[in-house]
Order: C-alpha cells, then sequence, then structure tokens
C-alpha cells in the first residue's frame, strides 16, 4: 500500500544529506519532499515527507537509522474520516493552529494537514467519531 | 393577495409552484417588498441539522415462537424502555450502551437506518401467555414492523452560545469550552432555522407534514419546554423557545440526515435533519420568511455557572457568530456552529427539489399549537 509519511531527520555531519535522499529513490522507490531543511553547529535536521510503499518506507527508516541518523516519525497527525464528519463545526474553535476551517460560503469543513501540531485538541470536539490521531 | 394552502398545492401538483430556501428569500423580499415577493413565492423551504437528544424512537419487533414478553431489552447493548407491550419498545438516543461509553441509542438508530444488522437480547418473566423467558437474536430495520421516530422536542426556535470563563476545559452538551473564554458555540442554524421563519407559529401546527431525516414526517404536538414568553427583537426570540414533537417513518430516513453523535464529556445524542415548508399566504409572512442572520440575536451565557439560569454575557447577531469570532470586553472569540449549516443547506434544497416536482403537497395545521406557554421549573421538596 503506498502511504505517505512525515519525518524529521537528525544529522551529525551535513554532506549526509544527498546521499541519503538519493539512496531513498534509487534503493527504495521513495518519493522524498523536503519540507524544511535547517543547519546549525552540532549539524542539521530535516523535515520531508516520504512517499512510498510501506514495506518499503520501513526498509528505507532502517537504513537511514543504521548511517547513525537520528530519525524521528512526525507519525502523529489529525485524519478525519470524510464519510463520518458531518461539517459540524465543532473542532474549529478549538484548533489552536487553525488547521481546521470552515469555508464560509459551502459551509464545508476543511483540514490543512501542514498547520496541525498534532496537539489533540479536536479529538474530544468531534462528536461523531470522524477525528483521529494516526501513526 | 392572500393564497390558500390548498392554491399553493394546486400550483404544487401542476409542477408549477415557486419555491425558494430561506436563504434565498432574504434577497427576494429585500429586492422586491413583502408584498410582491408574496404574489411571486409559493413556498419557503427551511432547514436545520443539529443534535436533538430529545429524540427516540418506537419499535415493534414481532413476536418469537413461543412468544415472550420483553420487560428488559438491549439493542446493540443499548438498553430499551421494557414498560410496553410485548414486543413494542422506545429507544432512547441519550441511552448509553453499558459495555462501550461512545456508543448509544443515537448510533442503534443511525445504525438502524444505515440498514445494519443489530442485536437483540430480552428477558421476560415468562407467564401463561408468554412462556419463553429470554431471546438472542438480531433484526435490521426491514426484519420488524414498524420503526418511526417520536421525538418529544426538537427544531428549537433559537437557542443560546456557550463560553467558559473558568480555568478548566469545560465538555458540555454545547461541545467543548476552552478556558478563559477562547472559544464560543452557537447551535441555531440562525435565518435557514425552521422556527426563526415562522416565529409566531402561524403556519406550522399539529399535522404539518415536514421533511424528517430524510424522508416524510410530522408535527405531532408541541415539543416539551415550550415557551412563548421569552423577550424578542426583531420580531424573533432571543433565545430558545417554541419546540416541536415530530414523529416520522425511520423506514423511509437516510442515514445521512440521521447521525448518532457521541459529545466528549456529556453523552450520546443524535443529529437529525430537519426542514419544514412554509407556505407563503401573504406579505406578513413573507416577511417572516425574509429574516436574516442580522436580525436574529443570541445571548451568550457562561457554562462555568452551573446554576439552571446563567447571566447573560452579550448578545451577538448570527451575522456576527457566522464570521468565526465575536468580541466580548476588548478580546476576540472564536465560534464554532456545533450544528451543521452545510447539511441544515442541503435539507432546504432537497424538500424544495421534492415540492418542486410536486412529490410532495403542504398541509394545514389540524391544530393551532399554544400562543401562551411558559416553563415550569421543578423544585426540590423533602
Ligand atoms: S491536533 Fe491540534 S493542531 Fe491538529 S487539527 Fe487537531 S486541534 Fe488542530
Ligand atoms: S467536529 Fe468532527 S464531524 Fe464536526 S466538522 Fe469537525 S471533523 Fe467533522
Amino acid at each position: 500500500m503506498s502511504m505517505e509519511r512525515k519525518y524529521k531527520f537528525q544529522f551529525n555531519e551535513l554532506e549526509m544529506q544527498s546521499s541519503v535522499t538519493y539512496t531513498l529513490v534509487s534503493r527504495f522507490d521513495i518519493e522524498p519532499n523536503i519540507l524544511k531543511a535547517e543547519m546549525d553547529d552540532s549539524g542539521g535536521v530535516l523535515i520531508l515527507k516520504l512517499k512510498g510503499e510501506e514495506e518499503n518506507l520501513e526498509k528505507a527508516i532502517d537504513h537511514v537509522r543504521s548511517l547513525g541518523i537520528s530519525v524521528m516519525e512526525l507519525s502523529k497527525h489529525i485524519t478525519r474520516d470524510h464519510d463520518r464528519c458531518i461539517d459540524c463545526g465543532s473542532c474549529v474553535a478549538v484548533c489552536p493552529s487553525k488547521a481546521f476551517t470552515i469555508d464560509r460560503e459551502s459551509w464545508e469543513v476543511h483540514l490543512n494537514f501542514e498547520k496541525c501540531v498534532a496537539c489533540g485538541s479536536c479529538l474530544t470536539s468531534c462528536p461523531t467519531h470522524a477525528i483521529s490521531l494516526t501513526i | 393577495m392572500a393564497k390558500t394552502v390548498s392554491e399553493i398545492n394546486e400550483r404544487i401538483r401542476s409542477g408549477k409552484a415557486v419555491v425558494y430556501t430561506a436563504e434565498e428569500m432574504v434577497d427576494i423580499v429585500r429586492d422586491k417588498g413583502a408584498e410582491k415577493a408574496a404574489e411571486e413565492v409559493d413556498v419557503v423551504t427551511t432547514g436545520t441539522f443539529g443534535a436533538m437528544c430529545s429524540s427516540g424512537a418506537f419499535l415493534n419487533f414481532g413476536h418469537s415462537d413461543p412468544p415472550l414478553r420483553m420487560t428488559n431489552i438491549r439493542v446493540n447493548g443499548v438498553e430499551a424502555y421494557g414498560g410496553l407491550a410485548a414486543v413494542d419498545t422506545y429507544i432512547g438516543a441519550t441511552q448509553v450502551s453499558e459495555s462501550d461509553r461512545t456508543y448509544g441509542g443515537g448510533f442503534v438508530i443511525e445504525d438502524l437506518i444505515a440498514g445494519k444488522r443489530v442485536s437483540l437480547e430480552a428477558w421476560g418473566p415468562g407467564t401463561d401467555c408468554y412462556v419463553r423467558k429470554n431471546i438472542k437474536t438480531s433484526f435490521t430495520l426491514d426484519e420488524i414492523n414498524e420503526a418511526y421516530l417520536f421525538n418529544p422536542r426538537n427544531s428549537y426556535q433559537n437557542y443560546g452560545v456557550a463560553t467558559n470563563n473558568s480555568d478548566r476545559t469545560l465538555h458540555t452538551y454545547m461541545g467543548k469550552l476552552l478556558p478563559r473564554m477562547k472559544n464560543a458555540n452557537y447551535s441555531s442554524a440562525g435565518e435557514l432555522s425552521p422556527l426563526l421563519n415562522d416565529p409566531h407559529l402561524e403556519t406550522i401546527g399539529v399535522g404539518t407534514r415536514i421533511f424528517l431525516g430524510g424522508g416524510e414526517g410530522f408535527v405531532s404536538w408541541q415539543g416539551t419546554q415550550f415557551n412563548t414568553t421569552v423577550p424578542e427583537r426583531n420580531g424573533v426570540p432571543v433565545g430558545g423557545s417554541r419546540t416541536l414533537a415530530l414523529i416520522g417513518d425511520m423506514k423511509q430516513m437516510s442515514h445521512r440526515f440521521v447521525r448518532g453523535l457521541d459529545i466528549y464529556g456529556y453523552g450520546i445524542s443524535l443529529a437529525i435533519g430537519i426542514g419544514i415548508p412554509i407556505p407563503v399566504l401573504n406579505a406578513d409572512i413573507a416577511r417572516h420568511t425574509a429574516v436574516s442572520d442580522a436580525d436574529i440575536y443570541a445571548n451568550l451565557t457562561d457554562y462555568s455557572v452551573t446554576s439552571r439560569s446563567r447571566p447573560t454575557l452579550a448578545q451577538y447577531t448570527y451575522e456576527q457568530l457566522k464570521s468565526g469570532t465575536i468580541e466580548y470586553d476588548g478580546h476576540s472569540i472564536r465560534t464554532s456552529p456545533l450544528s451543521s449549516y452545510r447539511n441544515a443547506r442541503i435539507v432546504a434544497n432537497t424538500l424544495k427539489d421534492w415540492i418542486e416536482h410536486g412529490e410532495f403537497l403542504l398541509t394545514e395545521p389540524v391544530k393551532k399549537l399554544p400562543e401562551e406557554s411558559s416553563v415550569k421549573t421543578l423544585e426540590i421538596r423533602e
């Protein structure tokens, strides 16, 4: 099953960055999408989204870890089940990062994953069990 | 020029009726005036889709062989009333499952309407005429005799706005309320809401045919806590006032418009789509159906006050509430609707469609709802 996951990679040596992303593509058939790259004295931090088969993703992450790179999955993010959602808007005002918004023309409730900081506040606001914090 | 309901029905039958939603009617009356609008428009449709806690379903299971007089009943683990005749029951929307606090009557009703199979366990005393003492089986909505929603209080005419001025998060039937007034929740559909478009119930009464949960339903009585004494602004009550008791065949309904709710920290409820058609008999009725969000006010109250009557902090129009933020005491509070305006619109438009296609005729009330009624309180006596 093809899927997309968000990760934070922490490097000690900066030059590893390009070789790592190259290996992800060539060896594990993964599409990396770099969302954020930061460097400082202690090394670099890369926030990236990886897309690929679940099995390949897991192998790739094992491989990256074996190179001494610390990997953290920014795994917890909110998903919304559209079949359960009734667009009631209960989740909107409780979301501190405004990831949930209402379109005031169509009155549909939208979720912008990029803004979600996985705080979990919306979970207890949704009356239809439409929201879950997935791993 | 006044019209009658039977004249309007003639036009519906011949496919010529002019129908607008209550939202569309705002502009029509603003542009053309109430007199002209009343001549041109036959019916205005309204809609709401939100939590209606005082709801439930009557079910008749049919008899097993040998038969059982059910006095203790569980449907999908949720208790249903055992004090009616042998195989009749009533399952209330807020009844919580004994094994799963996130499931209850509202979800059983949704599951049945969605066509799902549910389990039935029942026990009885065993009598000479009903020798069986228990049963364990399952059923679907199609397999049982009657199944109808009968809701003692639905479609509140306006309601309050909830906030929380305490230091801790509150989980209420008005949703999640963050501390220090960070958010405020409102629940009425405002200008599209049925009873706000006929504020003194000139056209809606016992017997009025309505849209209920995707099928045809009827107003059966005034709802409980029916109240005509709430102060008005612009001719509509500010706060919860009139209510309706509704009835409708579950077998006609769609689970798209009937949904179980699990309101965290409060309990189980049921969201129902309700639409009421208003015959535009004269200019006064046209004017009422043109009420807009800017004309309708609701009271903001602090739900951290635990007594029965909470003081009003401020009044806001639905235009302000629907904008997403309101101002209070120099700071802004983010608002959430709780009821689905998107689905309220779908209800009003579906009903409009039925009427335009000649599939839904209007009714005259068999009996008017009370013109004067106030709400009594319960005194604590030792
Ligand atoms: S988890 Fe927090 S940030 Fe993410 S959508 Fe829910 S409330 Fe917003
Ligand atoms: S609270 Fe749940 S049902 Fe309501 S809009 Fe948000 S996700 Fe949808």
